[in-house]
């Protein structure tokens, strides 16, 4: 039996992220922005802070902060975390680790954990700050230009089989329906369904979700129309066990020949699918997908509403007969 | 962008959310019915007719899907979470899901789910879905008269299970906190003189779907609950019509050209008031947008709902009257 | 609400049993389907098609599991033929690249990795499908060892059986599918074995089968590539590679969307694949448009297929599709009493009489005189057709009054049924248009009716139909109607959905990254010009949706915008190239995707066509300035405009200059 909603999620505000933040050896945060991002590392008193600065976002040199901060080289979200560790001249294994997950591109967050979990790291902790609202509602556009490839993400790529008769597709559902679109379409012979965040993080972005996601419903076809999934839009536990609950059924209906997934909603989401692949998925025909665009917008959000606080421990929560 | 054109993307995205979110309950039809309200002789100003269609696009509506998602987050979040990580926390932050799961049954066993208010109202309909929707079992479900083993006026009054530790409130909206209040007054000093003479410690949680942010905080520091907590949280900039209205902010060039807070303000309370005088914009000023599939709030702005005589008023979204008690 | 019987748009959502069950042949009297792309031909096939051409549809009927449905595998001789059906998007290719590894590493794992694939694949399919035959049974040792003799080193003992042939088929995958993954990490491929030489695999197990069983000798092994656009070009020269040494019992049919299908070269020593002998391609989309009337038939028998079985409309098929036209409101599609309604005053004429003053100096009475001989108070359709024959006399040497009073003469004799042939043919010609700025000048929408139209819209893409279908549908509902049933689907509906239809068919066809964004740059660009156009006082063209270009004259960023828009599907090739008689340019004939007609509020049919210089085609396709783009765009508009100059006074513009 498997629980991830046994792992520990805690609502902090700024002075509880101040405290909890001193037992933190190395906390790693993706610079933006967003007043989400910057307020809760300003607060945060671990050993070491480092910002992160993703080419994606395309800041000029002055934009950024110089200390603490790290580019890391062009390439691939392997080659990003790889880059990082040498410039930085860390070991992201032999500490108490923190990643604010609130700006990073989700491909990047996402082959963390595979790559923690290769570590042999059993506890991680991620932060993700809600906002208040996003600048234009259901038309706020995250992906800056256009999408220009669409494949698997380092280190999710499964071993697949050459049947593809009834392989499934489940996509966490955001609010840019390009990307949506071009995921949809990578996979077009799949059957698809949809993982929507509701409770969301404001009451009313899961309407908003949903009109934006509608404008990819061609794409989607008629399986993701009216089967759809739930799941907190800040929390990756739920998201990782509603994952996990839903393939089961899928599987116990008839074999699943691949199964392919796609976090394109919040980032607590994208840990969630990230967090169910490395504790279910690893080396079976499963595989995570992403469509990847050049630019993305630097600031889309307001205000901060809640500061989520998540220990991931990679070790699965299992119960004693299977552990 | 010209105002028929404008009109036509309001009613474009009003269609999508008629398709998907709400149930059909407003087609084209329904809609002009409802527009036809705001075209009385003595229009006091032009353009009310595009105001209110704007606000009903800003609309959010719950369907029965929503609604028992709801319902399983405000299981699943607000009760078990904080149960499991208590019981985490108490052994040694154990990972062991089979024996947390026992210990959490055993919890479970000692809490009472009750609705706020009479059997009639949402908050009390609402259990049978959140019991559905969970998997809980029947026993831990009571009316409020049936927790006691005898009439609550009797001194001698007990629960009917003495293991009891810990009950839970829930109800759909605390929109301004009024019967939430009123409620704890009248029903939880019994509950607490109960367990102050049998010595032993009662929580008592109140739980919503939806809260307005403000009331949720009276209720928290004016009444005797040990903690309050709901699945989605409304803040100011949910009040429609109020300065930092959410729906009024970064508006597209279309919508500054049409419509504007100034003169929605005007059109929903001064027809407001023609049908509800003594609360234009909802409940106590709660100026929301919002409804269930199984009712509309009274939060919610009546111009949406309201469905009664005088004067005549073709609601879009009709609420079912309240019965009192 | 009713259920949309048009919900499913696409061949994915329907099961195998349902495409069975639903199958609809183009022209079966003519041998349908099964003579435009023959399965048991043994030279390859390519089917090209835009997105919703009916492609994948098609490859999937042809596979071998739909041919178990449909009762065809009793014997292999039934068909001639079994179907190996791969679509290329599961071998998630994207992965074959990058990650620190050199390219030629990649390729040769590529190869390997889908010569097993591709031999999982035959092995399984001719198992499920044959599996049973006595002969296959009691050879299947011999056929295992057959298959592994085809590998360089098979290692180990040879398999005794088809299943644990198959299973050592897939151990290797699954070592190739670890490494691949791993080196995202690592970065270096670890040690592969690439134990059979390129493209031997998938030749090696129809021979093998054919060798063993008789009856499996004489049939074509078909396999059906699908989605080849999922491949990158140098994968796509592994298919086409094996397109040029395919052996028989073995072919191919490759299918691919337009803007997929990337090259016909080869891995072997570069050669290029050549239409015709190394293999034959079809289009399914320009094969439907130049079958018009079978393809007309062919929909509204989908449609019928897809009411009856949705439960929307009963009855039998053919008979359904004889009625479908009564379900959509077609009449008043010239009516003008909008124009009536409001009164004398004509918004056209008030133009005109501006006009007249400004341009003419004629007087405000002069003017009046003139506009009361063009004025047919009865008939606003000829009225516009009298304004549009006198801008046609604006520049001549006689008077307005003059010209007015001939063609007063020429209608009132036309009116009364006289012979006057040229009047006729002008409001024959013109009249589709002039209906068209009518409704304009008076806030009303172009109407897009009836089941033709739609057909006509569908731009030879079947699903395009059936979108259009789903949103009238859906806009009907919205709008309280009872769509198919009873009353047929108000104007109002038909002209939403259509709306709504046409501008998805622009943002889902654009192709990815920036090639996307220049498409839709250049094709709102042609939108703009051809709709200003239109609606100008004189068009240059009647029912404007074509226009010819010479591409070896445009700037590169030109021609590969109007090459990767053709590849969308965004414009339609209608003549390829056309030798001008005065000079020795070579000039193209495109048309814009009916599809997108309702969005830039363009006709549907086509008319004439519009000759782009070289500086206007440079400025709509290639990478110019907004504002370079409306300054081209406005000179040109304002030829067509009273009072007809390319350009205002002082303003120099030398179109000429502007050769890229």
């Amino acid at each position: 039996m498997l629980d991830y909603t046994v792992y520990y999620r805690r609502r902090l505000d700024l002075d509880a992220l101040r405290e909890t933040s001193r037992d933190w050896g190395l906390f790693i945060s993706a610079y933006n922005d967003s007043e989400r991002v910057q307020r809760p590392f300003e607060a945060v008193q671990s050993a070491t802070k480092h910002w992160l600065i993703h080419r994606e976002y395309q800041f000029s040199a002055h934009e950024v902060p110089t200390c603490d901060a790290y580019t890391p080289a062009e390439g691939n979200e392997a080659d990003f975390w790889r880059s990082y560790v040498d410039l930085a001249g860390v070991d992201l294994a032999s500490q108490e680790l923190c990643i604010d997950a609130t700006g990073f591109m989700r491909p990047h967050l996402a082959f963390l954990l595979v790559l923690l979990k290769q570590a042999g790291v059993g506890r991680v902790h991620f932060l993700y700050t809600d906002p208040e609202r996003y600048v234009k509602a259901e038309n706020t556009q995250f992906t800056k230009g256009p999408v220009t490839e669409v494949r698997q993400i380092a280190g999710f790529e499964g071993i697949h089989s050459t049947d593809t008769s009834n392989d499934l597709l489940i996509i966490g559902a955001g609010y840019d329906h390009q990307l949506i679109r071009r995921i949809a379409e990578f996979k077009e012979y799949s059957r698809k369904l949809q993982l929507f965040g509701l409770p969301s993080l404001q009451p009313s972005m899961y309407q908003e979700s949903v009109i934006s996601a509608s404008r990819a419903a061609e794409s989607l076809g008629s399986s993701a129309q009216d089967d759809v999934l739930f799941a907190p839009a800040s929390d990756p536990f739920v998201t990782a066990q509603v994952l996990h609950e839903r393939v089961e059924r899928e599987r116990g209906r008839r074999r699943v020949t691949n199964l392919y997934l796609s976090a394109l909603g919040t980032k607590p989401q994208v840990l969630g699918f990230a967090l169910y692949f490395v504790t279910e998925c690893l080396e079976s025909s499963t595989s995570l997908l992403f469509p990847y665009a050049e630019r993305y917008t630097q600031e889309t959000s307001k205000g901060i509403s809640r500061i989520w606080h998540y220990t991931l421990e990679l070790d699965g929560a299992r119960s004693s007969e299977q552990t | 962008m010209n105002a028929e054109a404008y009109a036509m993307t309001l009613l474009g995205k009003i269609k999508t959310l008629n398709e998907r979110l709400w149930e059909g309950r407003a087609d084209l039809p329904a809609i002009k019915a409802w527009l036809e309200n705001f075209k009385a002789e003595e229009e006091p100003y032009e353009g009310a007719q595009i105001q209110a269609l704007y606000l009903l696009s800003q609309f959010i509506f719950f369907g029965t899907r929503e609604v028992r998602e709801l319902l399983r987050a405000l299981y699943r979040d607000q009760f078990r979470y904080p149960v499991i990580e208590a019981l985490r926390e108490a052994n040694e932050d154990t990972f062991d899901v089979a024996r947390l799961h026992n210990l959490y049954e055993e919890e479970l066993r000692q809490t009472r789910f009750l609705g706020v208010g009479s059997p009639a109202e949402s908050g009390t309909h609402l259990l049978y879905y959140f019991r559905q929707e969970n998997g809980l079992p029947k026993s831990v479900f009571v009316s409020l008269a049936g927790l006691y083993d005898r009439r609550i006026d009797d001194p001698t009054v007990a629960f009917v299970d003495p293991k009891v530790r810990r009950i839970v409130f829930l109800d759909d909206l605390c929109g301004s906190g009024t019967q939430a209040t009123r409620y704890s007054e009248r029903v939880l000093p019994t509950l607490r003189k109960v367990a102050e003479r049998d010595e032993f410690s009662l929580q008592i949680d109140y739980l919503v779907l939806v809260a307005q942010r403000d009331a949720l905080a009276n209720v928290a520091s004016n009444t005797d609950f040990d903690r309050v907590g709901t699945v989605l949280e409304l803040d100011e900039t949910h009040r429609c019509l109020s300065p930092s209205s959410r729906h009024f902010h970064d508006a597209d060039q279309a919508e500054q050209d049409h419509v504007n807070l100034e003169t929605a303000l005007r059109v929903a309370s001064e027809y407001g008031s023609k049908l509800w005088p003594e609360h234009p914009v909802g409940w106590r000023d709660s100026q929301l947008l919002l409804g269930f599939s199984h009712n509309i709030p009274d939060n919610t702005l009546p111009i949406l709902w309201w469905d009664q005589p005088p004067p005549a008023w073709i609601p879009i979204f009709p609420r079912y009257p309240k019965i009192e008690a | 609400m009713r259920n949309n019987p048009f919900n499913v748009t696409k061949a994915v959502d329907f099961s195998d049993e349902q495409i069975a069950r639903t199958w609809v042949d183009f022209a079966s009297d003519n041998g349908g389907f099964f003579a435009i792309a023959d399965p048991t031909s043994p030279m390859p096939r390519i089917l090209l098609g835009g997105k919703g051409s009916g492609r994948t549809h098609l490859m999937r009927y042809y596979s071998a599991r739909l041919q178990r449905l449909r009762g065809a595998t009793s014997s292999p001789k039934t068909e001639g033929y079994i179907g190996i059906y791969l679509r290329c998007s599961g071998l998630n290719a994207g992965r074959f690249g990058g990650k620190g590894i050199e390219p030629e590493a990649w390729q040769a794992l590529f190869v390997y990795y889908m010569d097993l694939w591709l031999a999982q694949l035959a092995i399984s399919t001719v198992v499920e499908t044959f599996g049973e035959m006595p002969e296959l049974i009691a050879q299947e040792d011999a056929i295992a060892r057959l298959v592994a003799h085809a590998f360089d080193d098979f290692g180990g003992e040879l398999p005794s059986t088809l299943l644990g042939l198959e299973t050592r088929l897939h151990g290797w995958q699954r070592e190739l599918d670890l490494v691949i993954n791993n080196a995202a990490i690592t970065r270096r491929l670890d040690a592969i074995q690439i134990r059979a030489a390129r493209g031997r695999l998938p030749l090696a197990v129809p021979k093998a089968f054919a060798a063993c069983v008789p009856d499996l000798s004489e049939i074509i092994w078909l396999y059906l590539l699908d989605e080849l656009e999922n491949l990158t070009d140098e994968q796509q020269r592994y298919v086409q590679t094996l397109i040029r040494e395919k052996e028989p019992p073995a072919s191919f049919m490759v299918g691919s969307r337009l803007y997929g299908f990337r090259t016909t070269r080869t891995l072997s020593a570069d050669e290029e694949n050549k239409e015709g002998s190394e293999f034959e391609p079809l289009r399914l989309d320009r094969f439907y448009l130049t079958h018009e009337s079978e393809f007309a038939e062919f929909c509204r028998r989908v449609i019928a297929q897809r009411l009856i079985e949705e439960g929307a409309v009963p009855g039998q098929r053919d008979a359904v599709a004889e009625q479908l036209d009564g379900f959509f409101v077609t009449d008043g599609e010239r009516d003008t009493s909008f124009v009536t309604e409001e009164g004398a005053e004509r918004k056209y004429f008030a133009v005109l009489a501006r006009q007249l003053e400004t341009h003419q100096g004629l007087s405000e009475s002069e003017a009046a005189k003139v506009i009361a001989l063009l004025e047919v108070p009865s008939k606003p359709l000829l009225e516009k057709l009298n304004t549009l024959l006198l801008y046609q006399r604006w520049n001549t040497r006689t008077s307005m009054h003059s010209e007015a009073g001939r063609i007063s003469k020429l209608c009132a004799a036309w009116r009364d049924g006289k012979a006057t042939g040229h009047y006729g043919q002008k409001v024959k010609h013109h009249e589709p248009d002039m209906y068209a700025q009518l409704l304009r000048q008076y806030s009303r929408q172009r109407r897009y009716l009836g089941l033709e139209t739609f057909i006509t819209m569908a731009g030879g893409l079947p699903r395009n139909l059936l979108i259009i279908l789903k949103n009238v549908y859906r806009w009907a509902e919205f709008n309280g109607e009872q769509p198919f049933h009873g009353v047929p689907i108000s104007i109002a509906a038909q002209r939403d959905g259509v709306q709504e239809a046409s501008s998805w068919f622009l943002k889902d066809n654009l192709p990815l990254g920036v090639e996307g964004e220049n498409v839709e740059r250049a094709v709102s660009r042609l939108g703009a010009l051809l709709r200003a156009l239109h609606f100008a006082d004189r068009p240059p063209e009647i029912r404007m949706t074509t226009f010819s270009v010479d591409p070896s004259r445009l700037s590169l960023a030109a021609r590969e915008s109007l090459r990767d828009a053709e590849r969308a599907s965004m414009l339609l090739t209608e003549d390829r190239g056309h030798r001008d008689k005065n000079d020795a340019s070579v000039t193209v004939k495109y048309r814009l995707n009916p599809m997108l007609c309702p969005y830039f509020d363009l006709p549907l049919t086509v008319g004439g066509t519009l000759k782009l210089s070289t500086g206007e085609a440079n400025a709509v396709f290639g990478e110019k300035a907004p504002e370079e783009f409306d300054r081209i765009r406005r000179a040109r508009v304002r030829r067509a405009n009273v009072p007809f100059r390319a350009h205002r006074a002082g303003e120099q513009i030398d179109l000429l200059s502007d050769v890229g």
